[in-house]
């Protein structure tokens, strides 16, 4: 078996989770929070949120990204270890949803990352914000995509 | 020897990412400087570019927590331009729906302020009764957050009327679990010794910082928008404000402790009262004019201005959330203070999110110090237990972080 | 006494010239006032109204220059004065009110950098809000801005 098979699989048993909230409402940093607590409790998926990109296999975006924060998205895309993947969660990040005139948006999440790496796997989980509920779902549909 | 220690962006303590800047003594605070800029989207301009009915749903999307603040706030704004009173069902549904946020709002900062000093049971148990508050939210407007209600003259939907027995029974079972909350948090000691004489604001300070909401009732101004310039249902409806005078963060946590009992027991009897009614006063033109709102969000009091030149967008509008006035008076309550204690003189104002453990280190091309936002987190957790052990008692602290 | 028409008097007879009031409401007091005696005002009201607190500032770009309104707001009470001047345009400048009250910290730096008035006097004029990445002369909130003309100094996306 290829090694990059074997990690992928290794990352779909419990991935670790980076949170960068750019510069949404936080309303879905609140949501993704709440998917922490004990009515969703994703840990038991053993998804969990880790303290440090390096440590992570998922980059969790929300909101769109502003300049005043999109060098430090890219860089933290940049310091995790591959296989990576890239969650969207929130209409925000998917297509800038609200925020698509504002002078201070750098552009939609998906092309600041995909200017660091073109070869990058996104997953957009839509939603303003999206339930705790969905944004699982998107987790389980990414490990699907990822088998 | 001053060190600087440079705290964030990635830690949203507050509303939005910031960087704090502290300078430290030893291990005392000397001075505080907050960097902001991170998630700055210029929505005030976006908000000149919509009609009047479109921008409550943009501004509902300030905040996460204070979506109804905003947007009825900005209802407040014009309606000051029309001189117009809303009906009375409206007041009463824009109560409902507020005190729901406040409810929610306080709670989850109940719990991050539990996250803080590790008790790490407060803040899953504040986070698990806050799931309720969302359903009832959900039931009766049909999104978890962000209602899409009000509007200009009004609100755009009714409630449904046929949700509010299971509401009743909800908050029935909210008002034990608040109780049981309120108590374990007020009678237990080790807190009291943890949280008191910690990040005094006095009353002098909080005025001239133009402080609001609990941070400024804490420390003994009974500044209440919803008792100063009655709006809503508020006049006709029993309650209290809460203040307290020693102006540290357990009289913060106090103030928005009793401030849940008080907002379950608004929404119970808005519910209760809630006049039949149009729901709102049709479909209007906004003159030529400016108008000021004044909003009492979780936070504090919300200033919305408004100037209109007659057309039907806005020609421009001012927010000024709570957090803005609230976040500078850092300055006084965290200078003199160990750093052991500044997460929780920052937290005290009312952060809007979790910091879950994502920190950033930024270094410090000045020769400072590097010390994570999790750092401190611990710092602030070992004083807990050793305030603990003083006491002779044992909490149930995780100091393990992340 | 906390009563917008009464204090519009009051500030009349202190400031006889310069002032103009304009009670909207009961509740509402606007008065437009002469830049150079913006910080005597805003002093006297502080002194003489128990419970006054700079709310916010609110910054309006017009033709002839930057109309900047500080909205005091009373403790205890439903009264909101606004307090405006005009920057004049060019280079539209005003004295701070940071040096009377905190509050003011903030807001001015906030105005200055998305509108461009410089505040004369300000004990910490810098930047606040807008992204480092963005030049001075960029000021989202003038009439005149188009955010298509925005050029970046971001320099190079991160190596890899
Ligand atoms: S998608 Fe909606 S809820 Fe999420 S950050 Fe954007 S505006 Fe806020």
């Amino acid at each position: 078996m290829a090694i990059s098979t074997l990690l992928l699989r290794a990352l779909k048993k419990s991935p670790w989770v980076f949170h960068v909230g750019t510069s949404g409402c936080n309303n879905c940093d609140i949501e993704i929070a709440d998917c922490m607590t004990p009515r969703f409790d994703v840990e038991r998926f053993g998804v969990r949120l880790v303290g440090s990109p390096r440590h992570a296999d998922v980059l969790l975006l929300s909101g769109p990204i502003s300049r005043g924060c999109r060098r430090a998205v890219q860089e933290a895309y940049l310091q995790m270890p591959a296989p990576k993947v890239v969650l969207l969660v929130g209409t925000c990040a998917c297509s800038m949803g609200i925020y698509r005139d504002a002078y201070s948006v750098a552009g939609p999440a998906d092309q600041v990352i995909l200017e660091v790496d073109r070869n990058a796997r996104l997953v957009y989980v839509p939603g303003c914000p999206p339930k705790p509920e969905t944004i699982i779902a998107g987790v389980v549909k990414l490990l699907e995509a990822l088998a | 020897m001053a060190h600087v220690i440079r705290i964030g962006p990635y830690h949203p303590l507050q509303e939005e990412p910031a960087s704090f800047l502290l300078t430290v003594e030893g291990e005392r605070v000397i001075d505080i400087d907050v960097q902001l800029g991170y998630i700055h989207k210029g929505l005030e301009r976006l908000a000149e570019q919509r009609t009047y009915d479109m921008v409550p749903l943009l501004l509902e999307r300030i905040c996460g927590i204070c979506s109804a603040t905003h947007s009825i706030n900005f209802c407040h704004a014009v309606e000051d331009i029309l001189g117009l009173a809303v009906p009375p069902r409206a007041r009463y549904i824009r109560t409902i729906v507020g005190e729901l946020e406040r409810i929610h709002s306080h709670l989850l900062w109940v719990g991050l302020a539990g996250h803080f000093i590790g008790y790490e049971t407060v803040f899953m148990w504040a986070w698990k009764y806050r799931e309720p508050v969302l359903d009832m939210y959900e039931q009766l407007t049909g999104h978890r957050q962000n209602s899409a209600l009000p509007q200009v003259g009004g609100v755009r939907r009714d409630l449904p009327e046929q949700a509010f027995p299971e509401v009743r029974r909800t908050l029935d079972a909210l008002d034990g679990q608040v109780e049981m909350l309120t108590g374990a948090v007020l009678d237990d000691p080790v807190l009291a010794a943890r949280l008191s004489g910690v990040g005094v604001l006095t009353a002098e300070q909080a005025l001239a910082y133009g402080v609001v909401g609990p941070t400024a009732r804490a420390s003994g101004l009974a500044t209440d928008v919803r008792a100063d310039e009655p709006y809503a249902a508020y006049p006709e409806l029993d309650w209290k404000v809460i203040t307290r005078s020693e102006g540290d963060v357990f009289a913060k946590a106090v103030v928005r402790l009793l401030e849940l009992k008080e907002s379950i027991g608004l929404v119970r009897q808005a519910m209760e009262k809630l006049p039949p009614g149009p729901i709102n006063a049709g479909p209007l033109h906004v003159p030529r004019g400016e108008g000021i709102g004044r909003y009492e969000a979780p936070r504090g009091e919300d200033v919305h201005y408004v100037r209109s030149n007659g057309t039907n967008m806005p020609e421009r509008v001012k927010v000024r959330a709570p957090s803005y006035v609230n976040i500078p008076s850092f300055r006084a309550s965290c200078i003199g203070q160990t750093i052991s204690d500044v997460t929780l003189t920052l937290a005290a104002c009312d952060p809007c999110y979790s910091c879950t453990e994502r920190m950033a280190v930024v270094r410090d091309a000045g020769g400072g110090s590097e010390i994570t936002f999790s750092d401190l987190v611990r710092l602030g957790r070992e004083k807990t237990l050793r305030i603990a052990r003083e006491l002779g008692r044992k909490p149930d602290l995780d100091l393990e972080i992340g | 006494m906390n009563d917008a028409t009464e204090i519009g008097k009051r500030l009349g007879r202190r400031f006889p010239e310069g002032i103009e009031c304009a009670p909207h409401s009961p509740r509402r007091l606007y008065a437009r006032v002469d830049p150079r005696l913006l910080l005597d005002v805003a002093r006297w009201l502080l002194e003489q109204i128990p419970g006054l607190r700079l709310a916010t500032s609110t910054g309006i770009d017009l033709r002839d220059g930057v109309d900047v309104l500080h909205h005091f707001a009373v403790n205890g009470s439903p009264l909101v004065i606004t307090i405006k001047a005009l920057a004049a345009k060019p280079g539209p400048r005003l004295p701070s009110l940071a040096a009377l009250t905190p509050a003011a910290d903030w807001i001015e730096r906030e105005i200055s950098e998305l509108l461009g008035v410089a505040f004369d006097g300000h004990p910490d004029p810098r930047r606040l809000l807008k992204a480092r990445t963005l030049g001075d002369q960029v000021l989202p909130l003038r009439r005149d801005f188009d955010p298509r003309t925005i050029k970046e100094t971001t320099g190079e996306p991160p190596a890899r």
